[in-house]
């Protein structure tokens, strides 16, 4: 060993020293060693500037710039980031750093099975939606057919009735027949009655619709109208009505067709009847 | 009265007024305090890491493990005894030794750090990063002064993290030589580098 090399032993704390730094360098764990060092003040201001020593050593070499993206791995790590400037309120440390660290799984894990969640509601609102608009669709198709059936139940009504009034004893028929100067010359028709006059049923064949007019059943007495019935629209070619009490004391019934609204026979004749035959 | 006699003193912190603020801001939880020290510090860390375990990628690893422990143990920070940065060297030191110990490389030598393609630092360049390349310089020139042999046995230390008996062992030297050319080594810095030390405490 070379004289430079020798130990300084004249002070006593040099062999302090010496013995307390070959001990840290010893010990593979640094850092820790110098948390737990636990020794008087005299030796502390030593221990501490070989400490700064070796923590010079560390400057010994050129700075090397990280890459781009260990900030950001360091921060979130750290469950900073973004929130940093929330991290300053003063709190307890000890206990909020341990719940930071499970912080960002937690939320991750509330997010994933929100998010599972609302898929599935959305699945099965979406179902439920589908189910509602099938179910209303059904529903309009019952009632479009029980409005077909109540329609039918009244006509099947009104054609027992004609039938009725036509096949019973004592009732009265007037052929309807057209005028010379009628529009329609093919067209017929008749007009029932009830033996008791409580109902009339007129049925008429060979005419058309026309936009604007309407067909009148006009009751006359004597050339003057005692009672009209607006019959309703053409189907097909024939139209039919089945009414109520007929009036009194007419004795014939023109079918005209009049402007809406007319109030007298002022169009032409379509059919023309003036004679009554009771079936017996 | 001798000195051993006296009544123990109350400690007082070494670090300045700034860094104190850093380490009450880091207790506090305050995020961007972990980013100042990631600013300051990193490059210089990274360069101690990068040195010790040989390659880049595993030197970032380290890194991220010694902010998150400065971030979560840093109530165990003791500024009586040492200064910040020199604690944080210090974890940096023994976790890149650990690494390099783990992984068992034996053959590895300190120019495979210089092979690595590393990064040299880059950014823009402050007042605090000139005070460090000239104390950078200062450290270079008295390394360089001491024997290669207390020079040699401090690095194997320091950044290949052997014990002395394994220096002793690796060099053929008697370990109380070992022990004796470190302190010595130690005590020259710690004499040239007075100036800097009292600005580090």
């Amino acid at each position: 060993m070379s004289e430079r090399e020798k130990p300084e032993t004249n002070d006593p704390r040099d062999e302090r020293d010496r013995d307390w730094l070959c001990a840290l360098l010893d010990e593979p764990a640094l850092a820790v060693a110098v948390a737990d060092v636990d020794a008087a003040d005299s030796e502390a201001g030593a221990r501490c500037e070989y400490l700064a020593v070796l923590g010079l050593l560390a400057e010994a070499h050129e700075p090397v710039e990280p890459s781009p993206g260990l900030k950001g791995r360091i921060l979130a790590a750290a469950g900073v980031g973004e929130v940093a400037a929330s991290a300053a309120a003063p709190v307890n440390e000890r206990i909020r750093r341990p719940v930071r660290r499970w912080l960002l799984p937690l939320a991750a894990t509330v997010a994933v099975a929100a998010l599972t969640l609302s898929a599935w509601q959305s699945l099965r609102l979406s179902e439920a939606r589908a189910v509602i608009d099938r179910q209303a669709s059904d529903l309009a198709a019952a009632r479009e057919v029980a409005e077909r059936l109540a329609r039918m139940e009244g006509e099947n009504a009104e054609q027992r009735a004609a039938l009725s009034l036509l096949t019973a004893a004592g009732a009265e028929f007037c052929p309807l027949r057209p005028p010379a100067a009628s529009p329609t010359p093919e067209a017929y028709g008749a007009l029932a009655m009830s033996a008791d006059g409580a109902h009339w049923y007129v049925r008429v064949v060979g005419l058309e619709q026309r936009a604007g007019y309407e067909y009148r059943l006009w009751f006359l007495r004597d050339g003057e109208p005692v009672d009209v019935a607006v019959l309703p629209g053409v189907t097909g070619d024939s139209m039919e009505m089945m009414n109520g009490e007929a009036p009194e004391g007419f004795n014939s019934v023109a079918l005209t067709l009049e402007p809406a609204g007319s109030d007298r026979p002022s169009g032409p004749r379509v059919l023309f009847g003036d004679q009554r035959m009771r079936i017996l | 009265m001798s000195p051993s006699d006296a009544a123990p003193r109350p400690r007082k912190s070494r670090l300045s007024p700034e860094e104190q603020a850093l380490v009450g801001r880091l207790r506090a939880g305050d995020g961007d305090a972990l980013t100042e020290l990631y600013e300051r510090y990193s490059g210089m860390l990274l360069g101690l890491a990068q040195r010790i375990v040989g390659n880049s990628a595993e030197a970032e690893e380290v890194l991220q493990e010694v902010f998150l422990q400065v971030w979560n143990q840093v109530e165990r920070y003791d500024s009586t005894r040492a200064a910040l940065s020199t604690w944080i060297v210090m974890i940096t030191r023994s976790r890149s030794i650990d690494r390099l110990r783990s992984r068992r490389v034996a053959e590895r030598t300190a120019s495979a750090a210089h092979q690595e393609n590393s990064r040299r630092h880059t950014s823009p360049r402050g007042t605090r990063d000139v005070l460090m390349d000239e104390r950078r310089g200062r450290l270079d020139r008295e390394l360089a002064e001491l024997p290669a042999e207390q020079r040699r046995v401090l690095e194997m230390a320091f950044f290949d993290g052997m014990t002395q008996s394994e220096i002793a062992a690796s060099t053929g030297t008697p370990l109380g030589t070992v022990k004796t050319r470190t302190l010595l080594a130690m005590k020259k810095l710690r004499r040239a580098l007075a100036e800097d030390i009292g600005d580090l405490l």
